[in-house]
């Protein structure tokens, strides 16, 4: 919320504490000198990882870079560990994965995925590379025999953050253990058959409760 | 080029994890270049993904991560030198071709120099090398019925064990 702040004193001045920021500053000259700061309260809403990650795609920009980094880096190390690598591995995986988020931010596009998805298919992706011997066969979204989506459906016209937000409203909903289900298989990747050998669900179960979400 | 047959969601599913084996990452990923529905399931299942990795409880990084980081940026990119492509093809050099990328790599031929074998019918098959022990993709070449030059490479996908 701007505020503006006004004087009628002698002294020209700037009054700053240090949670605002100016975002405009004119001064006034007349006979009596005068000044005008407009200010902006909440200077605390903090660049979304959208917004960080498009600038260092766009200008290179290390600050926002060292706050994605700072936002974003522990989220990827504890997603190494989840899915069984030790500590220290984890906190190497998690570099690479943002070296490489570095090299490739220019290509991210905050219509087609969030920078936090974004993010978590590279952290994957460097997982993929580091721990398999094989070779992981991927998809080629440059690839000039791609069949082109020129059916698009709802999904597709719907914001990126509108999506975020119904799925995290549905998985939000679920019950405890069915979360778990959801976890094993889009963060861990088991299938149906391993999860229920890990958790002692039985199949059918486990798969109805995911065409829930899915 | 339409497909009719699908992967299950289950595969889908641990290939956007990034669980599925080589040789069924293969198949999927060549899929998913020839299907627009399906890559709009992996992006769900992607988005899924990433909501559910941006509520895990943060682990701390050492306190000179950043600093790795930024002194590994500055270097001149190895991965492309050492292997990150480990195919020997170059991507870029592929301009046009019948097969999917991702295939046209494994197989390292277009369609019409692939070294088929017959497997009598008028049906050719020709085995793709993958490092997976666990299964195995086999190209199929079926002659079409209808004549013309779109249905002959219409039939041609990958298959592993013909599960769909
Ligand atoms: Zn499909």
């Amino acid at each position: 919320m701007a505020t503006m702040l006004h004087s009628n004193s002698d002294h020209p001045g700037v009054l700053l504490a240090s949670n605002l920021a100016v975002i405009g500053l004119t001064v006034a000259r007349s006979e009596v000198m005068k000044w005008q700061v407009s200010i902006e309260e909440n200077i605390k809403v903090p660049l979304s990882e959208n917004d960080l990650l498009e600038r260092v795609g766009s200008t290179q920009d290390r600050d926002a870079f060292a706050k994605l980094f700072a936002a974003l880096g522990p989220r990827v190390k504890a997603y190494m560990m989840k899915i069984g690598s030790d500590p220290a591995l984890a906190e190497e995986i998690t570099q690479e994965t943002f070296i490489t988020v570095w090299r490739k931010a220019g290509q991210f596009d905050p219509k087609k995925a969030s920078a936090v998805t974004w993010i978590f298919t590279i952290a994957r992706n460097r997982r993929i590379d580091r721990l398999r011997k094989e070779k992981r066969p991927a998809l080629d979204p440059d690839d000039p025999m791609l069949v082109p989506d020129d059916s698009p459906t709802p999904l597709q016209n719907m914001e990126q953050s509108t999506i975020v937000e119904r799925v995290k409203r549905s998985i939000a909903d679920l019950p405890e253990d069915q979360r778990e289900v959801v976890q094993l298989s889009f963060i861990e990747g088991l299938s149906h058959q391993e999860i229920s050998d890990a958790i002692g669900i039985p199949l059918g179960t486990v798969k109805s409760r995911l065409e829930i979400i899915f | 080029m339409t497909v009719n047959h699908h992967p299950h969601d289950d595969l889908l599913l641990s290939y956007a994890a990034g669980s599925l084996s080589e040789t069924w990452s293969l198949a999927v990923a060549s899929h998913l270049s020839l299907c627009p529905e399906c890559r709009r399931t992996l992006e769900l299942a992607e988005t899924i993904g990433g909501i559910l990795f941006a509520d895990m409880p943060d682990e701390r990084m050492s306190l000179d991560a950043l600093d790795h980081v930024l002194a590994r940026i500055d270097q001149p990119s190895s991965e492309a030198a050492s292997g990150n492509t480990q195919l020997s093809l170059d991507k870029r050099a592929i301009v046009s071709t019948t097969f999917p990328r991702v295939l046209r790599e494994y197989v390292g031929h277009d369609v019409d120099d692939v070294p088929w074998k017959s497997i009598g019918g008028g049906a050719y098959q020709h085995l793709i090398e993958t490092a997976d022990k666990s299964a195995r993709a086999r190209l199929l070449r079926i002659r079409s019925r209808k004549t013309g030059p779109q249905s002959r490479t219409s039939r041609k996908r990958v298959d592993a064990r013909s599960l769909w």
